[in-house]
């Protein structure tokens, strides 16, 4: 059981920490550019003859704390505007129309906007990226909270004597666990995507940055002269890190649910 | 002594449900209340205890801010009123710091604190629920058809437990229910809810699904 959930963590921050380790900066070589995968050059090479391995693994750790940050932002505002929503009916209509705004407005437009407004770089893709993913989970956990508090025990909950955070935290929170994780887990990849979108639109990270979104549009170019390494490769490693991390996503959200009270009789 | 005082209650649908009830329960008094279904007892029940806004009328007790109210609820569905993700000794836990002596009365074994509320069976669920709302140190207890859902012994053994810790504790008890044996084994006084129905209301409202006792 616990090993479901530590290998695919495990596999997940070799790859992702790998990149921290190998600190030699990569070098140009231009004789050596546009080669085919091989032992020497496990990824191959690019046009300006780039080591393809480690800009990958540059790329990797990039766009990967991008997009958890970007994914651990959008879902706690997503949290705090539905609890503040179930605090008070005045709060709950503020944002359902904020959600409402939000979601009538073309993504992609106002992603732009509010990164070009920042300013671009890191910071202005980051904050772009938490404004516009947090009305999707805002108004799953809404939904859910509203349920929720129709149920008997959260209003006996109530009538025992404890306040609103008090039920927020113990039971608004464990029942919304499985929606944060899901989430999070969806907001993830989509964040890595847009930042790639955006950034081949010119309004999000510089071209010098390594994220796997510049190398995947760079490489966009050279795929029809046939070389499908600059493109194969990458958003191989790419897909294999969510994967390796909705792995881990799922096994963590079974081990917090395991049922501890019958387990001796298993273990033995 | 709890003092409800013309207490009217209103749909939202703008149909009034009950209008008008007066009604005193004294420290250790057990009343019993009976009434085709769907006349609002339940609704009535969730008033007094603080789960609803009256519409109109008083009652001389009110919770304070982060206290157990003193007038508690016990549900019918004893699987609904526990959070299904909780152990049982979270459960007991919310309403305050366990009391061995109680569990004890209650017959409720240590080792099921440790369990999942899925885990026990309905009974065993409820007697967790009167723990739960006996460990607040209620003053008053209104029981909504607490034993409907159990076999005449369980429901025997449930009600004696009740009785003794009631009667020990001078509790108020106010029992909701359609068995009208019960009523008239365990209470000093019972009510009929059609009374407090507006009597055109009552004939209006369709009680095919209700038996009229
Ligand atoms: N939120 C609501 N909106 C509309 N009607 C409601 C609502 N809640 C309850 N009712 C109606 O109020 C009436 C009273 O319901 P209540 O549960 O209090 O009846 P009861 O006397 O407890 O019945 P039973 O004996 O079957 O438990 C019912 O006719 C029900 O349909
Ligand atoms: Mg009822």
């Amino acid at each position: 059981m616990k090993k479901n959930m530590l290998i695919p963590l495990f596999l997940f921050l070799v790859f992702y920490l790998l990149s921290f380790v190998i600190n030699d900066t990569i070098r140009l070589d231009l004789i050596g550019k546009n080669q085919a995968p091989s032992l020497s050059h496990l990824f191959g090479t690019d046009w300006l003859g780039r080591d393809m391995l480690l800009r990958t693994l540059k790329g990797i750790q990039l766009s990967i704390t991008l997009g958890i940050v970007t994914a651990l932002l959008s879902t706690c505002l997503g949290l705090l505007l539905s609890l503040l929503a179930t605090f008070n009916p005045l709060f709950d209509k503020l944002v359902a129309w904020l959600i409402d705004l939000f979601l009538s407005l073309p993504h992609l437009v106002t992603l732009i906007l509010i990164s070009f407004v920042l300013g671009g770089g890191f910071k202005g893709v980051v904050i772009g990226l938490m404004l516009t993913h947090w009305p999707a989970i805002t108004r799953v956990l809404r939904a859910e909270l509203l349920q929720l508090q129709t149920m008997p025990y959260v209003q006996i909950s109530k009538q025992l004597g404890k306040g609103f955070w008090w039920r927020a935290r113990h039971h608004f929170l464990p029942h919304l666990f499985p929606q944060l994780m899901v989430g999070f887990t969806l907001i993830f990849p989509h964040a890595i995507l847009h930042e790639a979108s955006i950034t081949f639109l010119g309004f999000g990270l510089s071209a010098e940055q390594p994220a796997i979104g510049i190398i995947l549009s760079e490489s966009m170019q050279y795929l029809s002269s046939g070389m499908w390494w600059l493109a194969f490769f990458p958003g191989l490693t790419l897909l294999m890190m969510i994967i390796l991390f909705q792995c881990f996503a799922k096994a963590f959200k079974h081990y917090l649910e395991r049922d501890r009270s019958y387990g001796h009789y298993f273990n033995g | 002594m709890l003092e409800v005082a013309n207490l009217s209650y209103t749909l939202p649908n703008q149909t009034t449900l009950f209008d008008d009830i007066s009604l005193t329960l004294d420290e250790g008094e057990i009343i019993g209340l009976s009434g085709a279904s769907g006349l609002g007892k339940t609704t009535f029940a969730k008033v007094i205890t603080g789960y609803l806004p009256a519409q109109s009328g008083e009652i001389n007790c009110k919770s304070l801010k982060n206290k157990p109210h003193p007038v508690q609820l016990i549900w019918q569905h004893p699987e609904q009123s526990v959070n299904p993700k909780w152990r049982l000794q979270k459960v007991l836990e919310e309403a305050g710091d366990i009391n061995k002596h109680l569990l004890n009365q209650l017959n409720i074994p240590f080792e099921w604190l440790q369990r999942y509320p899925h885990q026990l069976s309905g009974g065993q669920l409820q007697r967790i629920c009167i723990a739960r709302c006996l460990l607040t140190n209620p003053s008053y207890i209104i029981a909504d058809e607490i034993t409907t859902m159990l076999d005449p012994i369980a429901q025997a053994e449930i009600w004696q437990l009740i009785m003794e810790y009631v009667q020990k504790n001078k509790i108020g008890l106010l029992i909701i229910s359609h068995d009208h044996p019960l009523l008239e084994n365990l209470c000093e006084k019972i009510l009929d809810f059609t009374q407090f129905v507006k009597p055109f209301e009552g004939l209006s409202r369709n009680n095919d699904e209700g038996v009229r006792t």
